[in-house]
């Protein structure tokens, strides 16, 4: 889904269709979510892990296993066309408008692992 | 333009539109187990309940019933022939259904087509389920997500309600009313789970789950079962059945998720589709409904959904309700039964119970609950996925 570069960025991997040259995400889709071409006659394609956050909302309960809430989520526009949800490292939804560029960074998840999260991208900078 | 997908899917209901035109199948005999919080009643009692409430209702024999279609999504491999066995080994066709929310609306649909095709006379609906482990095959798919909750639907629906209330620049009280209206039609509904009535303030009051969407704004997890029996014409002859209390499915349409763009949600997309479809087949518009029953596992769903079935225009749907027009003696009743907020959805049944819901409505049974002048409905629901079924159905009068 994602790898850190050397500068410890984070980028965002994507399957570019081999066929309509248009992209999926994950970059392990099974295939071209937009013509149904298989993966295998794609490549993939590292993108900056910046996103345009459509909207927000906190989490206040705890509906999945691997986070508790309260926790913010957002829905990212990723490239065009493709939106995915996404967790915001954030403490609250203030600060959070839509429209606004958010980018990925590398947060700590223990024995030596790390989760992609998003945050305002001036805060990131 | 029409989308390719789009254009294939008008063509296929259009096909079962004929196949349904042609072919003319009824639903003769409803039966329900109330819905509950999980208990220790077996499956099989739930589901045994409704049958033999149906049958009774369609004043039939088991042994007549020549094929059934099951929908259950926790229960288990197998659930129709270990339930329905207790009824008598007729040797009749015994086929599980599961669609997730809609499995119900999936059995409820290949029990049409079968009857339409010619393959059964007298075909058996039920709807039967108990709160499982919920694993989704979209939590196994080998894909990773940027969030543990992508594929948790309360969290995708409360991300709509902030787009949609923000839109239409609208307080969260437009979409609390929706669970205030539903929570009331529960009250005086026998089968519903929650019998209570609720205050706005009650609503809003109640714990938030995410986003603006409060507990009393979200499903409840729950049990039951929905039978229905389906009927063609000629067996409805020979039956010597009441024709005045059959009620004809004049479309059945089943579609699945497009992309969705910049200017139109896949969800309303999905709705809008599915719905349109189902007008096309049963040669009817948005203003002949006089109910339906619609997948509001959230409140904000129906706000969303009403506005994508055309009963009223864009960012009208939260007036639609504070007026009165989808209350029941309003100009089309949604949810009468209570819907999924206040019935309940214990995923199986729930679209069969629609079914049966429309039925009681059409017929003039719905005591305590009636829908003035109730004549056609739409039974509408969405599945995990996600997947449309849309079903319209009429009083025999309306239809002969």
């Amino acid at each position: 889904m994602y790898i850190q570069e050397d500068d410890g960025a984070l980028r965002l991997l994507f399957l570019q269709c081999g066929q309509c040259g248009r992209l999926s995400f994950p970059a392990s889709s099974y295939g071209c979510r937009h013509c149904g071409a298989p993966s295998e006659a794609g490549s993939v394609v590292r993108r900056p892990g910046l996103a345009r956050l459509r909207r927000a909302v906190t989490v206040h309960q705890n509906l999945s296993p691997g986070l508790a809430a309260p926790y913010v989520v957002g829905e990212l526009e990723l490239a065009p066309g493709i939106v995915e949800e996404a967790v915001l490292d954030v403490p609250d939804e203030q600060g959070l408008t839509p429209g606004m560029t958010v980018r990925a960074v590398a947060r700590d998840a223990g024995e030596g692992r790390y989760v992609c999260r998003f945050v305002p991208a001036e805060e990131a900078a | 333009m029409t989308h390719p997908y789009q254009a294939g899917e008008v063509q296929r209901a259009a096909s079962a539109g004929r196949l349904l035109r042609e072919n003319p199948v009824y639903v003769i005999g409803i039966g329900m187990h109330r819905y509950q919080f999980a208990s220790d009643t077996p499956y099989v009692q739930l589901g045994l309940t409704a049958v033999r409430e149906a049958l009774a209702d369609a004043g039939l024999a088991w042994p007549q019933v020549q094929s059934a279609y099951v929908g259950t999504s926790a229960i288990g491999m197998a659930t129709g022939r270990v339930m329905l066995r207790h009824l008598g080994s007729t040797g009749l066709a015994v086929t599980q259904v599961e669609s997730a929310s809609a499995s119900g609306s999936a059995a409820f649909r290949q029990a049409c087509l079968d009857v339409a095709s010619g393959e059964s006379d007298i075909a058996l609906a039920v709807g039967v389920d108990k709160p499982g482990d919920s694993r989704r095959a979209a939590d196994k798919d080998g894909l990773g997500r940027l969030s543990p909750s992508a594929n948790v639907p309360a969290v995708k629906f409360a991300l709509m309600a902030r787009e949609y209330l923000e839109r239409y620049r609208l307080p969260v009280e437009a979409m609390a009313q929706v669970a205030v209206k539903n929570h009331g039609n529960a009250a005086l509904n026998p089968y519903a789970q929650f019998r209570k009535p609720r205050t706005l303030e009650q609503v809003l009051a109640s714990p938030k789950v995410v986003g603006d969407l409060t507990v009393q704004q979200c499903c409840p997890r729950g049990e039951g079962a929905a039978a229905v029996i389906i009927a063609s014409g000629t067996a409805l002859e020979r039956l010597g059945y009441a024709k005045p209390r059959a009620v004809r499915v004049l479309a059945s349409v089943a579609t699945s998720e497009t992309l969705g763009s910049e200017t139109e949600s896949a969800a309303h997309a999905l709705v809008r589709v599915s719905t349109q479809a189902a007008y096309a087949q049963a040669g009817i518009g948005a203003s002949d409904l006089d109910l339906v029953e619609l997948h509001e596992a959230f409140s904000i769903e129906e706000l969303i959904y009403t506005e994508a079935m055309g009963l009223c225009a864009p960012g009208e749907g939260a007036a639609l309700v504070a007026e009165g027009a989808s209350a029941i003696g309003g100009r089309c009743a949604v949810n009468a039964s209570g819907g999924l907020l206040g019935m309940g959805h214990p995923i199986g049944p729930t679209g069969v119970g629609q079914i049966a819901e429309i039925t009681r409505q059409i017929r003039g049974e719905a005591h305590g609950r009636q829908h003035p002048g109730a004549r056609v409905g739409l039974a509408h629901m969405i599945g995990l996925g996600s997947v449309a079924f849309a079903h319209v159905l009429a009083g025999w009068r309306d239809t002969a």
